[in-house]
């Protein structure tokens, strides 16, 4: 188990390295001249060679590579073009904030998307499962940038329970139950569609479960229905539904720039959508390879907790600390 | 079903509608903050290298210019007024221009304003061997014809600036207030501690706010500069946030989050008003939106086609049903914010049937197909797809090219190619010379705006006349005569509308005057409990 | 037939048309899935026809903007546009489907195999596999899509391409995850000692076995797909107007929700009604194609 995970662990360098490659390679296919993003549109030709020539941007694209990966191997991503700041300053705290949003949306999903799951698989074919099936896929299926404002319409102007748009009061904002407050809104509308998925996947994979010969056999066995399900059906299934909630981390990490900006959540994602049309390439490159991280590390996790459930994946994932 | 749903909570919205003052005025008690929700977010706080209205919004708190416009009045025409000079003349010949500043300002960091500070400002674009010079600097200004128009900059005594110019120009001063970049001027200190690069973080002026963080796509915050030398803003801080989604920026102004939005959704004004919102409009905002046309593509050489277009287009149809009247048509390339607008004059009033016999006389009876180059900007592309709907209604099949604003710039600015025959833009000065920017022969890219290569050298006598000439109202006619001129022979724009930048208040908002602009004061605003 | 169990006895799949018969037998016996299907078809019967069925040209205006649903003799009243609503729906279909469905199902098969083959050929061809997909799936769809329509043009192909791309790596981490389960099933060491080859290992034993949980996320992930796709219209890379998906249509009205609320719900009951029909298809699917089920 150990040297699997270590195994595992060596692996995230050669993928990040790669993500980098691609990172880097993509912002050369984008649309648009650099130097115009920096010098402004009307600058000279004359100009934008000098500055070309500065940047290095003449230079071959290996060069250029080495030198930008130098840099961020040193903690230093470069400085935004458009924001002209370090663009570390910019997207570490923006990175947290959309980690908390995301994190909160993935926690409600699982819970109610493996409640559901779970339950409607114990109870499959009777009408509690058909209605409780169709309600997740009609709450997955509202498109977000529609179901948020219905949600913002209720909690927020009608009933004003809850706060419409941002992290924090924009005056005297600040502190846990504040950024709780505005949380709450956010994170459900953000949740649905993972919740959806994970409520189908996990019913999916129990019935599957529930229907092995081993359930069959420890049913036959006169064993309550309660503690199959715990004990039997749930662990075999663990692992499809991990995987799923994991990538839907994922997802949510990267996806959520619509929420974003239906709440004006202060979010990595609505950077990088305005990066990219805004062509602040250094913003997009370490923006892009923050989530990379975070998305490898999830992976990461996926996998040690799906070897750890089920050992024939560790053999195949590589472990022989058996 | 829905609708049944959202009623009872539209009409308890509009109960509720102030009870969200509670968010704000709560912990704003101490400390009156007043909150603008922008529509997009601005670019840097550099004024001599911007160009966005977001960023000039911004800046026009922080920093303060020679000579201003006076945005404490709504009313049009707009006055000039002496800002950080008290005072100047214009020389006999109109080529020198000298300012008498004013004593005793600070900049905020607290270096004195005097005329080495202009000099030095002028320098980082003027003098290539100066320490502060900056290139993008330069390219901005050059756009404007900054450098082309000023011969030299001399200080004269520590309180006197004289301005050499290579030529008469009475459009000088609102050249330099309002148009791209702006002629502002930044404390020297600050360019020489950040350098150049430095000051979009660092943006240290005279103005009535000071910096005091931005945090950039989410919100910049100014605090009011107690030090000021007129009078001091009202309100302690201000905070722009940036609410790109339209229904956000209600949403926010609903919940009381924010105290004012610019550009609420035309179809949700009425509807804010009714739950006790004030919309501030001003009829005479320097803003149109226009077509321009390809006069370079063999296509759009017949002033029929262009003539035909300017009359299929019902610019009454989009001022009432996209805008709700929060727009009129336009019918020359003056916009309704500049002194030589002529609210009665008009070019081409709806007439498709007239269109269709245009085209018919061109040959294009059977019809023909254009590329029209589209910018992404936030508004969902109403107006660019009803000119499409109006245009396939003569037989014309418009083809829209959406790009994204940075890359439509990247298009835009160095004129159209051969493979588009219109594109559009939204602009506007308060300047007159604007539109000649647009018409001039010796004004086509790289040297300026005049990206549809429209030319004609009796036009441009006309323009070049207009700039000599000292008097206003004499200068007003013959830039009307040029625009009317050009509009109803040979037009080589098609004018959609003028716009009346509609911005929605909190009710406890008072002192905000809605100027003729398309940015704002906000020293004046204050917050009522 | 009956409910003992088949202790030891692979759930191997007969000969093909044997086994597609008795699925749509099975199908066809899920009433539920068989209503969603047969609606489904009529969605897409719709969609083919637009241009026969669809009462106005989907393009031009024919009555007042925001116009609500019955006046101006508009069944569902007029968008933003002052364009009839229920033809835009009927067209918007087209685009709708085609973009739910097509890369879903193309990204479901690419992914049958990446997943099957990198759970399937050891360590170490698994660990490139499934790394190389890591560096895929580390993309933020927004960035996929931006870079796509760069080299493309913002349009219906940039958004399929972009889809495709993207799901692959999410349906092949859960092809590899439930493959890896099932390889180590008894029947399947069963087979393999009984001397199976590999390929026919692969296809009768394991892909029926691991399509179960992959169908039920492919047909779901079919409706989200409607959605995405208009959110990346909504992002500026998508389909361009004046056509309009259903997701495009529900944000061009989302703005007017209050005035206005039938712009934006009728094309969102369409997306609904129609993942939720994808979603009930996926469940009978799934119990069609489970070899258990046949026969009962």
């Amino acid at each position: 188990m150990v040297r699997f995970t270590i195994g595992r662990i060596l692996l995230v360098v050669p993928v990040l390295l790669g993500v980098s490659i691609i990172v880097f390679m993509l912002v050369q296919l984008a649309p648009g001249d650099v130097t115009s993003t920096l010098l402004g549109p009307m600058a000279s030709e004359n100009a934008k060679e000098v500055l070309r020539a500065e940047m290095g941007l003449d230079r071959p694209l290996p060069v250029q590579y080495g030198k930008w990966l130098a840099a961020v191997l040193q903690g230093d991503f470069g400085t935004s073009w458009v924001h002209k700041r370090p663009v570390s300053e910019i997207i570490f705290p923006k990175f947290v904030n959309t980690a908390l949003l995301a994190g909160s949306a993935a926690l409600i999903a699982y819970v109610l998307g493996f409640s559901s799951g779970v339950f409607t698989a114990a109870k499959a074919g009777t009408l509690f499962d058909r209605i409780v099936t169709a309600l997740m896929l009609i709450l997955g299926s509202i498109p977000l940038y529609w179901g948020g404002l219905v949600l913002v319409f209720l909690f927020a102007l009608t009933w004003r329970w809850l706060p419409a748009t941002g992290m924090t009061k924009t005056i005297g904002g600040g502190g846990a139950l504040d950024v709780l407050t505005h949380l709450v809104l956010p994170a459900v509308a953000a949740s649905l569609p993972s919740a959806a998925l994970i409520s189908r996947i996990t019913r999916a994979t129990m019935i599957e479960t529930l229907s092995q010969n081993y359930i069959r056999v420890a049913r036959a066995k006169g064993i309550r229905r309660a503690i199959i399900l715990r004990k039997h059906a749930l662990r075999n299934a663990l692992p499809p539904i991990v995987t799923v909630g994991g990538m839907e981390l994922g997802y949510l990490l990267g996806g959520i720039v619509l929420i974003e900006v239906v709440f004006a959540w202060p979010g990595l994602g609505f950077v990088v959508y305005n990066a990219i049309i805004g062509r602040d390439l250094p913003t997009v490159q370490g923006a892009v390879l923050i989530l990379a991280l975070a998305f490898v590390l999830i992976n990461l996790t996926v996998d040690v907790v799906n070897a750890y459930l089920d050992p024939a994946t560790r053999a195949a994932e590589g472990g022989v600390d058996r | 079903m829905l609708r049944s749903l959202l009623r009872p909570v539209i009409a308890t919205a509009a109960v509720a509608g102030f009870a969200g003052a509670v968010f704000v005025s709560d912990s704003a008690r101490a400390e009156s903050t007043f909150v603008y929700g922008m529509p997009a977010d601005h670019s840097v706080l550099d004024p001599h290298v911007t160009c966005g209205w977001m960023a000039k919004m911004v800046n026009y708190q922080i920093y303060e210019g020679l000579v201003e416009i006076d945005l404490h009045s709504a009313d049009w025409p707009t006055k000039l007024k002496g800002q950080l000079a008290e005072s100047w003349e214009i020389s006999d010949d109109g080529t020198e221009y000298t300012f008498h500043l004013r004593q005793g300002v600070r900049f905020h960091d607290g270096t004195p304003f005097n005329a080495d500070a202009v000099k030095f400002n002028f320098d980082r674009f003027l003098d290539k061997d100066a320490p502060q010079f900056s290139e993008t600097a330069y390219a901005y200004m050059d756009f404007i014809r900054m450098i082309g128009d000023i011969k030299s900059v001399d200080v004269i005594d520590d309180f006197t600036v004289k301005i050499t110019l290579n030529g008469p120009n009475y459009e000088f001063l609102r050249t330099g207030m309002e148009d791209c970049p702006q002629m502002y001027i930044i404390s020297p200190t600050a360019i020489e501690t950040h350098g150049n690069e430095g000051i979009p973080l660092n943006p240290i002026g005279t103005g009535p706010f000071k910096f005091v963080e931005r945090d950039p796509t989410v919100s910049t915050t100014l605090v009011r500069n107690d030090d000021y030398w007129g009078e001091n803003a009202k309100v302690d801080r201000l905070i722009f946030r940036i609410l790109e989604d339209p229904a956000t920026r209600v949403n926010a102004l609903l919940a009381g989050e924010v105290h004012a939005i610019q550009d609420p959704p035309w179809d949700e004004i009425e509807s804010i008003v009714e739950e006790g919102f004030v919309l501030t409009t001003n009829e005479n905002a320097p803003t149109i939106w226009y077509l321009s046309f390809n006069m370079r593509h063999p296509l759009m050489q017949d002033p029929r086609l262009r003539q035909a277009i300017n009359y299929a287009i019902n610019k009454e149809g989009i001022a009432e049903q996209i805008l709700h009247g929060y727009g009129k048509p336009a019918h020359g390339m003056l916009n309704a914010g500049t002194y030589a607008y002529d609210p009665d004059f008009v070019s081409y009033t709806y007439d498709p049937d007239k269109a269709r016999e245009l085209l018919e006389e061109a040959g294009f009876g059977d019809g023909l197909d254009l590329d029209f180059d589209v910018m992404i900007y936030g508004t969902g592309e109403l107006t660019e797809k009803w000119i499409q709907r109006d245009l396939k209604k003569v037989g014309i099949n418009l083809n829209l090219n959406k790009m994204e604003w940075l890359a439509y710039l990247d298009k835009w600015v160095p004129g159209m190619a051969e493979d588009v025959h219109m594109n559009e833009m939204v602009w506007g000065e308060q300047t007159p010379r604007w539109t000649a920017f647009g018409y001039r022969c010796d004004r086509v890219p790289p040297h300026g705006n005049n990206i549809g290569w429209y030319c004609n050298e009796d036009m441009d006598k006309l323009f070049q006349q207009a700039l000599e000439t000292a008097d206003e109202a004499e200068r007003a006619e013959l830039y009307q005569e040029a625009d009317s001129w050009i509009m109803l022979n040979d037009p080589a724009n098609a004018p959609i509308y003028h716009y009346f930048n509609p911005i929605a208040l909190h009710p406890s908002v008072t002192g905000f005057t809605n100027a003729p602009s398309n940015w704002w004061d906000f020293s004046r605003v204050e917050l009522t409990e | 037939m009956t409910d003992v169990p088949h202790l030891g006895r692979p759930r191997r799949v007969p000969a093909f048309l044997e086994t597609f018969w008795a699925s749509i037998v099975v199908f066809s016996r899920h009433r539920v899935s068989f209503t969603a299907l047969i609606f489904l078809i009529l969605v897409a019967l719709v969609s083919i026809l637009a241009p026969v069925i669809a009462p106005h040209d989907p393009y031009v205006d024919v009555g007042w903007r925001n116009s609500p649903p019955g006046e101006d003799g508009l069944i569902l009243g007029a968008d933003g546009d002052g364009r009839d609503v229920l033809s835009r729906l009927i067209w918007g279909g087209r685009i709708s489907l085609l973009m739910g469905v097509v890369p879903t199902l193309a990204a479901m098969l690419a992914s049958l195999l990446i997943g099957v083959v990198a759970a399937y050929s050891g360590r170490w061809a698994d660990q490139v596999i499934m790394r190389v997909l890591d560096m895929f799936f580390a993309f933020p769809i927004v960035l996929m899509a931006t870079v796509v329509a760069g080299i493309l043009k913002p349009g219906l192909a940039t958004v399929c391409i972009a889809i495709f791309i993207a799901l692959i790596p999410y349906i092949s981490r859960l092809v590899r995850t439930t493959t890896l389960t099932v390889k180590n099933e008894p029947y399947v060491e069963a087979a393999r000692s009984a001397g199976g080859r590999g390929w026919e290992i692969l296809s009768r034993y394991i892909v029926p076995n691991v399509i179960a949980p992959v169908i039920v996320y492919t047909t779901t992930l079919m409706g989200f797909m409607i959605v995405l796709g208009s959110a990346l219209g909504f992002l500026g890379f998508g389909v361009q107007p004046p056509a309009a998906d259903w997701g495009t249509m529900v944000e061009e009205g989302r703005v007017v929700l209050r005035k206005a609320p039938h712009v934006s719900m009728f094309p969102g009951i369409a997306i609904v009604s129609v993942a939720l029909a994808f979603g009930f298809i996926g469940d009978g699917l799934r119990d069609a194609l489970d070899p258990r089920m046949r026969g009962r």
